[in-house]
């Protein structure tokens, strides 16, 4: 039996307005990765759906949403992912992470997990909210200016994200312009 | 009770016997002769009509658990099986006594309870309070007679946190509501010993539509418990109760449920609590039986500092789905709230966790954590997250975290391999899944869920 791997990345900068994506498992041990960076400025919105459905056993997904929202950027985030009955041993795991950097920032976020079969690993995580502010102070007290810290704590909030993007993404160089507005 | 209009005229000529019962189905004329029956005042009789037409214009809802096996025109709407109310134990039919002690009720009446309010159909027909409480102000009554006695403080919060549009099912008891507890607990008044409840369903197509109103003045602390047990029927019934609750500033109120309808029942609840500034409002919430059931607690956190907290548990076996969760709404800052579901499904059981966290711009500094953990016994069953979070406001904290798992090997053949049987071991790995929510509860509760959930484990494994 062969393994098919997949990774999917997708980094939003402002330009759609929704991102949809589908995924299948639909033979034996396949497995899925959904890398989805978002970073929002001024009046910037997006819907974030994503479907993963496991059809079949030994199947492997795993889905990472970061984002990091200025101004008055909205992002709603509604991940879905369903383990079919028959799809043993399968193994799913649905992240979202936004920061919100702005008091006029928000988000909404749904993982959704539906669950037919026991012999499977499913879990979610979500987090919304601001950068940490003992963090914040502390890099402060270390003489570093605010923005400077910011900077610093959000590119610590991507960096497990940004790792495993390829490098064809030119993801760091988005991400520091994107900073430079802080 | 001047504003009680007395020149009514009955829509049903009473019947000979004791027991008043409207005909089957629902309209204007079930609802003014509830209403008439119970001798209620103009507002509240309008404000049925008013529910009834909401009820009417509603549509189902297109989410959570199937409800199309409804039939409302095959329901009875109100039967009161004893027009006496009871202050004393010794005055309870035997009969109803009977039931009660299969359930256990005797004992906790003499070693935990203070006042109790037992449900029989859609009447409390017994009533006691003790006296230290009465002295101290606490008023523990049926809603029924509450409304009779106490019509200023009744209107002012009847209705108020769960409005009749909220939903189909909160119009739908609005219109034809019956029963319940209201309990107001005066400024600085702790009661200790927690106000317990039993309700029970026991007319075959009964619908019960209790309505429970609890006020918590300032700095108060009030412990309210219901539980259900229901014999099994052969037709499906409804049970569709609105809780209400305030939480003044300073104030705590801890509401605990352990739900256990046979499982022909729609259970189909809407349970609210306000909380003001510096209050702790708190939902612990038990969902065994049952046919459907769809019941988020919510706690409003509309006062600066107020915190929420729920603690849900569903077990959902053959034939079951249980769509449970909590809501928290975040509408003032430093407010904080979590969300605790354990879910167990087996045998084909359905469990569903469904919740909302919205926090609005300007509840700065809230901060809320959801984290809620599924158990699949079998490969025959179903266990979904639903999960909304919703944050308009940056300085916030926001954590949710879930898990499906099954019953570990290892932990299983660890514990056979001390001696003990599949069921026993399974019973013992449940039992600690859901031990944070256990703990939480009265003693009596705690050993009867314990009992409950070794009694399923037995044919459900192997």
């Amino acid at each position: 039996m062969t393994n098919s791997n997949k990774t999917i990345c997708v980094v939003w900068t402002g330009k759609e307005k929704q991102i949809i994506k589908k995924m299948n498992l639909s033979k034996e041990g396949q497995d899925v990765q959904i890398l989805v960076l978002l970073l929002g400025k001024r009046d910037q919105k997006v819907n974030v759906d994503i479907f993963v459905n496991h059809a079949k056993s030994r199947t492997q997904s795993r889905v990472v949403v970061k984002g990091v929202l200025f101004d008055r950027a909205q992002a709603e985030v509604n991940g879905r992912v369903s383990i079919e009955k028959g799809a043993v041993d399968s193994k799913a795991w649905l992240e979202a992470k936004l920061l919100l950097l702005s008091e006029k920032a928000s988000g909404r976020v749904e993982p959704n997990l539906e669950i037919c079969e026991n012999e499977v690993v499913a879990g979610h995580a979500t987090t919304v909210g601001q950068v940490n502010e003992e963090e914040l102070f502390y890099l402060m007290s270390r003489g570093l200016p605010t923005e400077t810290a910011t900077r610093l704590l959000v590119r610590g909030f991507l960096s497990s994200i940004l790792a495993e993007f390829p490098s064809s993404y030119k993801i760091y160089e988005k991400l520091e312009k994107r900073l430079s507005h802080i | 009770m001047k504003n009680i209009k007395t020149n009514y005229k009955y829509g049903f000529s009473k019947p000979e016997t004791e027991t008043f019962r409207t005909p089957k189905g629902l309209d204007k004329k079930i609802v003014e002769a509830i209403s008439g029956y119970k001798k209620e005042p103009e507002w509240m009789r309008d404000f049925r009509f008013k529910s009834l037409e909401i009820f009417k214009q509603k549509a189902m809802p297109g989410w959570g658990a199937d409800l199309s096996g409804i039939n409302f025109d095959d329901l009875y709407y109100y039967i009161n099986p004893s027009e006496k109310k009871f202050r004393d134990w010794k005055d309870v039919p035997t009969d109803i006594k009977d039931t009660y002690e299969k359930i256990g009720i005797p004992q906790a009446e003499r070693l935990f309870l203070a006042g109790v309010g037992a449900q029989y159909d859609s009447e409390m027909i017994y009533h006691s309070l003790k006296t230290q409480w009465e002295k101290q102000g606490v008023i523990f009554l049926g809603t029924d007679t509450a409304l009779q006695k106490y019509p200023e403080v009744f209107k002012q919060y009847f209705g108020k946190v769960v409005p009749p549009d909220d939903n189909k099912f909160a119009a739908l008891n609005s219109a034809v509501w019956s029963g319940g507890s209201f309990v107001y607990v005066p400024a600085g008044v702790q009661v200790t010993i927690p106000l317990q409840a039993y309700f029970r369903i026991n007319a075959a197509n009964m619908g019960q539509f209790e309505r429970t109103l609890i006020i918590a003045e300032e700095g108060s602390f009030v412990h309210y418990v219901e539980g259900c047990t229901a014999p099994i029927y052969t037709t499906d019934s409804l049970h569709s109760a609105v809780v209400e609750i305030v939480v003044k500033r300073g104030a705590r109120v801890r509401y605990t449920t352990i739900q256990n309808w046979s499982s022909n029942v729609y259970n189909l609840v809407t349970k609210r609590m306000l909380v003001e500034e510096e209050g702790v409002g708190e939902w612990i919430d038990g969902n065994l039986g049952s046919k459907k059931t769809m019941k988020y607690p919510s706690v409003v956190l509309q006062g600066k500092g107020a915190k929420g907290e729920i603690l849900s548990l569903a077990m959902a076996g053959a034939g079951q789905h249980q769509d449970a969760g909590g809501k928290a709404i975040h509408l003032a800052p430093y407010t904080t709230s979590t969300i605790t579901s354990k879910s167990i499904s087996m045998g084909g059981g359905r469990s569903s966790y469904r919740g909302l966290v919205k926090i609005i711009n300007g509840a700065k500094g809230s901060k809320s954590f959801v984290r809620c953990d599924a158990l699949l016994l079998d490969d025959l069953s179903r266990s979904d997250t639903y999960p909304t979070n919703i944050v308009r406001e940056q300085n916030v904290t926001l954590g949710h975290e879930a898990t499906v798992s099954r019953v570990g090997e290892e932990q299983l053949f660890y514990l056979m391999s001390r001696g003990l049987s599949e069921t026993q071991a399974t019973s013992l790995i449940v039992n600690g899944f859901i031990e944070p929510i256990v703990k939480e509860l009265p003693l009596e509760y705690a050993v009867e869920l314990n009992r409950l959930i070794n009694m399923s484990m037995e044919g459900s494994v192997g």
